[in-house]
């Protein structure tokens, strides 16, 4: 059994504070002070023309944004978004883990390790891939289907291309994940109730499942939270068209600071969204208990 | 039925598979047809019909080798500032219990929950200000992104080397930094790897930051110019997979020399 | 040239936890002195605060006469084993054992000349440039031992070092480790929970419990004249049997009175008996203080809860008060579970604990 610190004459105090100080300002500065300023900005009018002499507006560009019905239409886009892929993102994850890791399967490992490709290429380069496979007129899916489906230019087309898409690239995460949690119940237990008669579908309700909840749970919040803060696989894949179709709240954010410079409103509607994030976080982490575990 | 399941099984798992590595593939493919004919492409030549470097030498004379230089100069800087920054504080977070551990920690975990374009504007005004637009600026924010993720992942590395060794080494009369860096660091090589592999990787598929802060188009990297570029489709199809294939490749080193690393790491683990 | 070591007062509080509580220890020259107690006793925080990495919160450590309660451990010429052998998992044998000197930056040649020499003494020559991964536990337990000592430190200190040994090698290590303190003659203090190993390598040993010090003896005077009931609880392989009595008087006789039956409170001075300041006491008796009478009238009658024959001899347990109550019986003692046996406790052999100070009244030398 090994004493925990502090090791009151190994580190002095001066010692620690040389130690923490730089990185915790760099941190501080370079990311912590940005985010303040972003939620600041939010109340003032910011923009190209005010860009020195800004002001504060209280929350004029909270109105603003409550009171334009584009907003609501993006938010329930960016709602639709998030339940469809993260719905399908378990789903794929869950299914492939539990397929790969089972004993059925000879070779797991080698296919596990398969799993991992979309990995191992930059994400820019395969979404702009896909963006050519899907394309119309030259595009692989259109040429092997047969068909002639507007993903580009029609509303449910492009909203399926992008969800094929993420998912294409967010599997391996869950599954990784939840491989690794099915990996670590151990063996024992299966047998046991193979003993006992389970069959199948029992292991899987009675001891698979609870077992991997946990981190099941902290998966589903990283994927909800990436989700609905989601921006370079929509804004590359569709700018948020055709006719702002596939907009959600990151991509509009993002049009009216880098379009139209705007940076006041940009920072209320990212901090809106952002908002979100976090009591989906709260709710997320409160059913699943999670930040005890990590944090000791 | 027990062979019946097993070939089923195998079915499905390859069938998955080949879905999974269709883009990959077809990107590979493409890359060795003839620039024009590549836009009609359909993918059941499983082997291209006629092979041809014509789309690589015209990847070789673009801005490609350009692009991927900028994401290097940036990720290097990037990669060392952050074994500097991340080291003492994950090393004082797993060895000594002061005030404001638990906060520190749950900062860092609860940050990597907000997505970048949280900062990305701010960070442009500040970068701005400071003249650090482009690359330079670009490499300090990369680290200040990585740094939670890295320090927390670090701590728990140094968490599994028995503080005894400092204790140990504390006592024999050895300084601080003699004891992180020629006896904690060298166990933790398996953790640098990690952090090498995924701060390679984070940078690398990075996009909206550097699309923020990067103005001058002669520094784009390469994630910036390809957004650019599928998006105004002046390049055909097999150039493009071009590009593709050999913006992959550094990736691809990586991982590969990392592996090693992480394969040697875990064993140790298993043999205390 | 060796040290004594003298702790005085010796306190250390970790936040609200009082770790070690004024512990005064005095340990010879040459002495092998063990601190022995449970899980959480601050044995193990006594030996760090010897060592220099824990700064007592009061009170104070002598080296012979120097004051070295706030001196850094390089300083004080210690050397330190611990229980996972804390071997650099990177370095060879080689370069673990000769780490001290590497970093005194002694010359080369002079290292090689003593790594060679320890080497030698510990008979691992052999295994001088395998990495820690490569050796045996027993091995490494060497190489540790061989760093720690190459230095010739005045103290040595080791922190439950056959803890992690396999039991059969444990016994082996056990006597090397006497061996060698002996032909090297250096102030050691060991810390142990198992009282057994305590035992067996003691000069003296200091049994410590909640941080307070319980006793400090040699090991036999431990067993057969333990301070409080916590020492006599705590030392002997099968422990010692406890009864509650109340103290009361009848007939102008003073009786311990367990609640079952009663025995006569043996003849004890008046200062004695004021000492009983509660009317509670403990009585120990050891399993071989007591015997499994047959047919003469013992002084109790309890059933019986199981039987342990080993050949030698036989283990009877009973049940009193609610608690088994051992005794060490002859190898052909025969009885059903559940028999009603009778047990004679032996009046010599017998020790009396005051319940609320469990200091020891009664063998009262």
């Amino acid at each position: 059994m090994s004493h925990k610190p502090p090791f009151s004459f190994f580190i002095s105090k001066r010692t620690l504070l040389l130690l923490l100080i730089p990185s915790i300002i760099f941190f501080l500065f370079f990311f912590i002070y940005p985010i303040i300023q972003n939620l600041t900005l939010a109340f003032t009018n910011k923009s190209l023309y005010h860009y020195y002499n800004y002001e504060f507006i209280g929350l004029a560009n909270f109105i603003k944004m409550f009171s334009s019905p584009s907003f609501y239409i993006v938010l329930g886009q960016t709602l639709l978004w998030t339940v469809c892929t993260v719905s399908l993102q378990i789903i794929f994850g869950l299914s492939f883990a539990l397929f790969f890791t089972s004993p059925s399967l000879k070779g797991g490992n080698i296919y596990r390790g398969l799993l991992l490709l979309p990995w191992a290429v930059p994400n820019v380069v395969m979404i702009m891939v896909w963006k050519g496979m899907f394309s119309p007129t030259f595009g692989a899916i259109n040429s092997v289907l047969g068909a002639n489906i507007p993903w580009y230019t029609s509303p449910w087309p492009a909203f399926l291309m992008i969800q094929i898409v993420n998912i294409w690239l967010a599997y391996p995460f869950l599954t990784l994940l939840l491989i690794g949690a099915i990996q670590s119940i151990p063996t024992e237990i299966f047998e046991s109730a193979e003993i006992w008669g389970c069959n199948a579908l029992q292991k899987l309700r009675h001891i698979t499942l609870p077992l991997v909840k946990p981190i099941l749970s902290y998966g589903l919040l990283l994927t909800s939270a990436t989700a609905l803060m989601q921006f370079p696989v929509i804004w590359l894949l569709t700018r948020g068209g055709p006719g702002g179709s596939t907009e959600v709240l990151m991509t509009w954010a993002y049009k009216e600071a880098f379009f139209s410079y705007n940076y006041g409103y940009h920072a209320a509607i990212a901090m809106f969204g952002a908002l979100m994030a976090i009591i989906v976080a709260i709710f997320i982490v409160k059913k699943g208990k999670i930040l005890e575990a990590t944090v000791q | 039925m027990s062979k019946m399941k097993t070939i089923a099984y195998q079915l499905i798992a390859i069938s998955i598979i080949v879905l999974v590595v269709f883009p990959i593939y077809w990107t590979f493919i493409t890359s060795f047809k003839t620039p024009r004919a590549g836009l009609f492409t359909t993918e059941f030549h499983l082997l291209p019909v006629n092979l041809t470097l014509e789309a690589y030498q015209a990847a070789f004379q673009s801005p490609l080798f350009n692009w991927l230089g900028n994401t290097l100069i940036v990720t290097i800087p990037t990669i060392i500032l952050l074994v500097f920054l991340v080291t003492p504080i994950s090393y004082a977070l797993s060895r000594y219990r002061f005030f404001g551990r638990k906060s520190i920690m749950t900062m860092f975990i609860l940050v990597q929950l907000l997505p970048v374009m949280i900062a990305a504007w701010p960070l442009f005004f500040i970068m701005k200000e400071f003249n650090l637009l482009n690359l330079q600026g670009l490499a300090l924010a990369y680290t200040a992104m990585l740094m939670p993720f890295h320090v927390i992942n670090l701590k728990l590395f140094f968490d599994t080397i028995p503080a005894e060794l400092d204790e140990y080494a504390f006592m024999e009369g050895a300084s601080l930094p003699r004891i992180l860096y020629r006896i904690i660091l060298p166990l933790a090589k398996s953790g640098l790897g990690v952090m090498l592999i995924l701060g390679f990787m984070g940078v690398w598929n990075e996009y909206v930051l550097a699309r923020t802060l990067i103005i001058d188009s002669g520094q784009y990297t390469f994630s910036v110019a390809f957004g650019e570029i599928g998006a105004y489709w002046q390049t055909p199809w097999p150039v493009f997979a071009a590009y593709s294939v050999v913006s992959s490749i550094p990736l691809l080193i990586v991982f590969i020399y990392a592996q090693k690393y992480l394969k040697k790491g875990l064993m140790k683990g298993a043999l205390k | 040239m060796m040290v004594d070591i003298t702790l005085e007062g010796l306190t250390k509080q970790f936040g609200k936890t009082t770790a070690v509580k004024d512990l005064n220890l005095k340990i010879k020259e040459k002495e092998f002195l063990v601190l022995l107690g449970p899980s959480g006793c601050g044995k193990t925080t006594t030996l760090r605060m010897i060592a220099g990495l824990e700064v007592p919160t009061k009170g104070r450590i002598y080296f012979a006469d120097k004051d070295v309660t706030y001196l850094h451990p390089k300083k004080r010429k210690v050397a330190m084993v611990f229980q996972n052998y804390a071997l650099f998992p990177h370095m060879t044998a080689y370069e673990n054992i000769s780490f001290p000197l590497r970093i005194e930056k002694r010359p080369k040649e002079e290292i090689k000349k003593k790594v060679k020499e320890i080497a030698g003494l510990l008979g691992i020559e052999y295994l001088l440039d395998k990495k820690p991964g490569m050796i045996s536990g027993g091995e490494a337990q060497r190489v540790a031992l061989g760093r720690a000592i190459i230095k010739e430190p005045e103290v040595f200190l080791m922190d439950e070092p056959l803890s992690n040994v396999d039991a059969k090698l444990r016994v082996f290590i056990r006597g090397e480790l006497k061996k060698l303190q002996k032909d090297l003659q250096i102030t050691t203090v060991y810390v142990t929970h198992d009282q057994v190993e305590a035992m067996a390598l003691a000069d003296k040993v200091a049994v410590l419990n909640k941080g307070e010090l319980q006793q400090v003896a040699k090991p036999l005077e431990l067993y057969h004249s333990p301070l409080t009931s916590f020492v006599g609880g705590f030392i002997g392989t099968l422990p010692m049997n406890f009864i509650e009595c109340s103290v009361v008087e009848r007939n102008g006789k003073l009786l311990f009175d367990s609640g079952y039956f009663s025995i006569n409170a043996p003849d004890m001075s008046n200062t004695l008996i004021n000492k009983i300041t509660s009317s509670e006491v403990q009585i120990g008796v050891r399993p071989e203080g007591a015997v499994v009478n047959g047919e003469d009238k013992g002084d109790f009658n309890a059933s019986l809860v199981s039987l342990e024959p080993l050949g030698t001899e036989t283990i009877v347990t009973v049940e009193l008060q609610g608690k088994p109550f051992r005794v060490r019986a002859s190898a052909d003692f025969r009885a059903k579970i559940g028999d009603k046996i009778s047990i004679k406790i032996d009046k010599q052999r017998m020790y009396v604990f005051n319940k609320r100070t469990d200091k020891r009244i009664y063998p009262n030398t």
